[in-house]
């Protein structure tokens, strides 16, 4: 008899913990900010700001969520395959690119209009699909070409501005103790990015203004080769370097040279007396000057319950004091979204600001004229000029892309296996196209 | 040299017995030697991530690499502790870990008890069925899992962390815990029952004690299980405040995150007390465990 | 539907012999009790293994738009494109390589510590308790400080591989040929404890006056070992083999952390491979059917070790 209490008793218990935590405070208006942030020094700002937010917003809440981008991909479908309502995402340019031509985004625009209207906002930092605005771009970040001064100094080098002049750089630079050039060569997406401005300085890009897949190309297999070829003045293990090991290989002092958003902002944290030795050279140059226009999307969901609380909170983080605050820690990583914030910065008293005011100024956030938007541009290479402009398209594939790491998987292949470029380039354009056709399915039915 | 033999000098028992205790003693301190040296490679890593954690960052890429801190350093146990929620993280693991362990063995113990008291199915059938459960993936299951949560609206809850963590201890504690129970003569039970204990009493008595050292065992299996998980915890949990601790250090390297190797390092070490900590305490029963359960099973 | 009660003690005359037991219940009762008893464990069985598997087995034949909220049948489409996959067969080589290759030094290394640790000799308790910590440490940690070692900036073992000029690869992770070698070595690293705890507890049990009897004999230390030991522990050794291979064959976290199944797939395993298709390239239903394959093999391999252990129960009974 006993026992049968004592077990009646125990699933109570069980019961009983698995409900309260299930149970949901009453009248808060509970806002779920699910991003890709692990950095503590990050983090602390963002519980900053929910604290911030709170005590000016009562009844409401904000959690955040965070999980590497596979996982959270993953689990963007799992909940709007279930129909399930979601909140703020802060996602990598090609889910947010995809999200918002599926519909699943509710618009921005009034929250753009309290922020200054949209010229207010520097390029490439809001994601408009048909004339609506339905993300806004937080870390606009540009890859640029990040040198030692004093070793190329001593080797009598100028800093680099052509595809042979780095080359020719990491060859003499590169010895048993230095690195030439700290690049990834795994099978990931930083892989991929770089290698992708790579594509572009040389006139060409992955799809075409018709979002057809166009990696099967000469000038695909010649960027690919020159990427490979940058290998093998990296490490000896590049082929397992992803986001940390280049930059830590730079501020380490062990490479000459490294291609990366915000190698200053991580040198100052780890490595600060370094960082007087560390110049920017100009964005890199072949058939043309290119780079990247890196990007985390910030939007909220269409079905979110809390959809006001949701914009509410997205016009808070962008708020000039509130993302000063981030822009103070990482001004590379997260430049100012708008012309007033840029101004702004230059009187800013952040300590990242002061050791490397100048180069910010005057030549990395200048480069951003260069910097390509790969879902905001669709098309928007011309590979007849070797031009870059607006075409007002988005372009919602790049996310099999960055997905699949097939591109990655192509440049591994030609630098490891030595296997011909034009060769692996077909390959990774088979594999992708498969992948592309199923996603354009996909959003056709929808 | 002449070539008479010179007779042997008679071995007293005494010396003799002193010359194979020496003999004994210099082959005990051999095998000493070889164990500490086993020792030393196993726990190498281990004592590099140690000693990593006390150097400030400058230090870790300096060349040559030193091998102690030449200037030691708290710094990255300061930042653990005042700018990640890393102490939160070990809450939220004891948490998990003792539900996981409580239910656990409770339901082991009622499990087992069940099937060799009530006569119900082949014991066999039920030994090596019980394993069964091992063949499954986790990354198999990491979805379904995630999307039974989902429906019951158990995201992000630790409870449910717990519970789908039993899938993977249960097996194994069934397993050991069947042979101390099979183990214990009926007639002890029956014996107490006449006595006038109930059956659960007679269970707590009779039971509980003698199976004492595989409920340890799978105490402790279920806490390192716990402990150490990760691919469930990284696909069910993402609030950052519930994370586990598993799950808090590998959020600082995975994918796109770039991090400092001092603060990475200090949260291993502070990863890996507890656990050594509960296993020096429990040590011996672990051992002696697992052993009866092999021997009987 | 009640099982045979056990065969009732006989007397010379043939007559049963019944102990005086007094039962205080009715059997009935008593099969309420333990059938209230297994709930708990049927609940979970069912809730969180049965039904996963039934959603697995689901998922295999249907396929499900990233964002769309209807999932189509698609037969065993699924099953041929994953059969057809360039990846297939070298995640399946990998994952017999990384499984039998990582249990046989396990068990080798496992079996030598055990002998070593069963003799006497000064410390021996501190240093058995000692001797297990690699396997306590989660694998996160354990990944990550072979990571550090080995890594280009910051690593001891990669300067002095370096330094030394030796002729092997200065971190084996980023290198196509030791990948799989340096995989494999710290799944032994962190795993081989666990034989040593397993065959230890064995080998106390063995009666020393086997040992003593068979030395005054004059069989030799070989011998000794091979007549006495090893018959011993070969069931015990089955068991834990086949627990092995399958932990090791399910093993994500190992490899994931370390490389992430690089470079260039050489320390893909199934596993990982399943991992490529559910977070990577966002095909459950491919993911599902891997899955399903990978669950055939292990069973397949887990009948041929209970066959093993059983032949083997018989023979050295």
């Amino acid at each position: 008899m006993k026992m049968k209490v004592a077990a009646a008793l125990g699933a109570t218990l069980l019961a009983g913990t698995i409900l309260a935590t299930g149970v949901q405070a009453q009248g808060i208006s509970v806002v779920r900010y699910l991003s890709q942030e692990t950095d503590p020094a990050v983090v602390a700002v963002q519980r900053e700001w929910v604290a911030d937010f709170i005590a000016a917003n009562p009844g409401t809440d904000v959690i955040l969520e965070s999980a590497p981008a596979g996982v959270i991909n993953q689990r963007i479908a799992t909940y709007v395959q279930a129909g399930a309502p979601l909140d703020v995402v802060h996602s990598d340019p090609g889910t947010a690119a995809r999200l918002a031509v599926e519909g699943l985004l509710a618009p921005l625009d009034d929250v753009v209009e309290a922020l200054g209207g949209r010229d207010a906002f520097l390029p490439n930092r809001l994601l408009i699909v048909d004339d609506v605005v339905y993300a806004i771009n937080q870390a606009a970040a540009t890859p640029q070409l990040f040198y030692r001064k004093d070793m190329f100094e001593e080797a009598g080098i100028e800093p680099p501005t052509t595809w042979e002049e780095v080359r020719a750089a990491a060859e003499k630079l590169h010895s048993r103790d230095v690195i030439g050039i700290a690049l990834a060569g795994g099978e990931n997406r930083m892989t991929t990015i770089m290698a992708s401005t790579m594509l572009w300085q040389n006139c060409h890009d992955f799809f075409d203004g018709d979002l057809n897949l166009t990696v099967d190309h000469p000038r695909t297999a010649e960027a690919a080769a020159h990427y490979a070829d940058l290998l093998q003045f990296s490490a000896p293990d590049a082929a397992a370097w992803a986001f940390n090991e280049p930059p830590e290989s730079f501020w380490s002092g062990r490479a000459a040279m490294v291609l990366h958003w915000h190698a200053l902002d991580l040198m100052s944290r780890q490595n600060p007396a370094l960082i007087e030795n560390v110049g920017v050279a100009p964005v890199t140059k072949n058939l043309m000057q290119a780079t990247q226009t890196g990007g985390r999307y910030i939007g909220v969901f269409a079905n979110s319950t809390t959809l006001e609380t949701g914009r509410d909170w997205i016009e808070f983080v962008f708020s000039p004091d509130n993302a000063a605050k981030l822009t103070g820690i990482s001004p590379l990583l997260y430049p100012p979204a708008t012309e007033s914030a840029l101004e702004e910065l230059r009187s800013s008293d952040a300590a990242t600001v002061q050791a490397y005011g100048d180069v910010l100024f005057d030549t990395v956030y200048p480069s951003a004229q260069y910097g390509y938007s790969e879902i905001l541009h669709a098309g928007g290479l011309d590979t007849e000029s070797c031009e870059l402009r607006e075409t007002g398209k988005v372009n919602p594939y790049i996310s099999v892309l960055w997905n699949s790491n097939l591109y990655a998987r192509a440049i591994q292949r030609i630098a490891y296996e030595g296997m011909d470029p034009a060769e692996a380039v077909a390959q990774a354009h088979e594999q992708l196209a498969e992948q592309v056709e199923t996603a354009r399915r996909e959003m056709g039915n929808n | 040299m002449s070539a008479a033999t010179i007779p042997a000098r008679q071995i007293t028992p005494s010396e003799r017995a002193r010359r194979s205790a020496n003999k004994k003693r210099f082959e005990q301190v051999l095998v000493m030697l070889c164990a500490l040296t086993v020792l030393m490679i196993v726990l190498l890593p281990l004592f590099w991530m140690l000693v990593s954690s006390f150097k400030p960052n400058t230090e870790l890429f300096m060349r040559p690499p030193s091998i102690l801190p030449v200037a030691p350093t708290l710094e990255h146990y300061v930042e653990l502790w005042r700018f990640t929620s890393f102490p939160r993280y070990f809450l939220n693991t004891f948490a998990v870990a003792g539900i996981a362990c409580f239910a656990g063995v409770l339901i082991s113990l009622a499990s087992v008890y069940a099937v060799t008291r009530f006569e119900f199915i082949a014991a066999r059938a039920f030994t090596f069925g019980v394993l069964f459960i091992y063949m499954l993936p986790p990354i198999l299951l990491a979805l379904p899992f995630f999307r039974i949560w989902f429906n019951l609206g158990m995201l992000n809850s630790l409870p449910a962390l717990a519970i789908t963590y039993l899938t993977i201890t249960l097996p194994f504690s069934l397993w050991i815990l069947r042979p101390y129970i099979e183990a214990i003569p009926r007639a002890l039970e029956e014996a107490a029952m006449i006595d006038g204990c109930t059956r659960f009493q007679a269970f707590r008595k009779v039971i509980v004690p003698q199976a004492w050292p595989g409920i340890i065992a799978s105490f402790v299996f279920t806490f390192v299980v716990v402990w150490n998980e990760l691919l469930y915890s990284l696909v069910l949990i993402s609030d950052e405040p519930k994370r586990t601790v598993s799950l808090g250090i590998a959020s600082l390297i995975l994918e796109t995150s770039v991090y400092s190797w001092g603060l990475v390092n200090a949260a291993g070490v502070l990863a890996t007390v507890p656990v050594l900590f509960l296993f020096a305490l429990a040590a011996r029963h672990m051992v002696s465990g697992l052993g009866a359960g092999a021997v009987k099973g | 539907m009640r099982a045979a009660l056990p065969a009732e003690p006989v007397s010379a005359r043939g007559r049963t012999l019944r102990k005086p037991v007094v039962r205080k219940r009715p059997m009935s009762r008593d099969r309420k009790v333990g059938l209230l008893l297994l709930m708990p464990l049927a609940v979970l069985i069912l809730g969180l293994t049965v039904y996963p598997i039934t959603q697995v087995i689901q998922l295999a034949f249907q396929q499900q738009g990233l964002f769309s909220r209807e999932a189509t049948f698609v037969g065993f489409q699924n099953f041929q494109a994953v059969f057809a996959h360039e990846g297939f067969e070298r995640s399946l080589r990998n994952t017999f390589v990384f499984t039998f290759g990582s249990l046989s030094l396990q068990m080798l290394i496992g079996l030598s510590i055990a002998l070593l640790l069963n003799r006497e000799f000064p410390l021996r308790a501190p240093i058995r308790g000692v001797m297990l910590f690699s396997y306590l440490v989660p694998y996160v940690v354990a990944a990550l400080t072979w990571k550090f070692m080995f890594s280009d900036a910051t690593g001891i073992l990669n300067w002095w591989i370096r330094a030394l000029d030796l002729p092997i690869p200065a971190s084996p992770f980023g290198s196509l040929d030791f990948a799989m070698f340096g995989v494999i070595m710290v799944n032994v690293w962190k795993n081989f404890p666990f034989m040593v705890i397993v065959f230890l507890a064995q080998l106390q049990t063995i009666d020393r006056q086997l040992y003593e009897a068979a030395a005054v004999d004059g069989a030799t230390a070989w011998q000794r070992f091979r007549h006495i030991t090893l018959p011993a522990l070969i069931p015990i050794m089955l068991v834990v083999g086949m627990l092995r291979t399958i932990w090791n064959f399910n093993n994500f976290e190992v490899v994931y952390l370390l490389t992430q199944g690089g470079p260039i797939g050489r320390t893909e395993t199934l596993p990982l491979f399943i991992y490529r298709f559910v977070f990577g390239e966002f095909s459950l239903g491919r993911g599902a059917a891997l899955a399903v394959i990978v669950f055939f093999i292990l069973l397949a391999m887990s009948l041929i070790y209970w066959r093993l252990y059983e032949k083997m129960q018989e023979r050295f009974r």
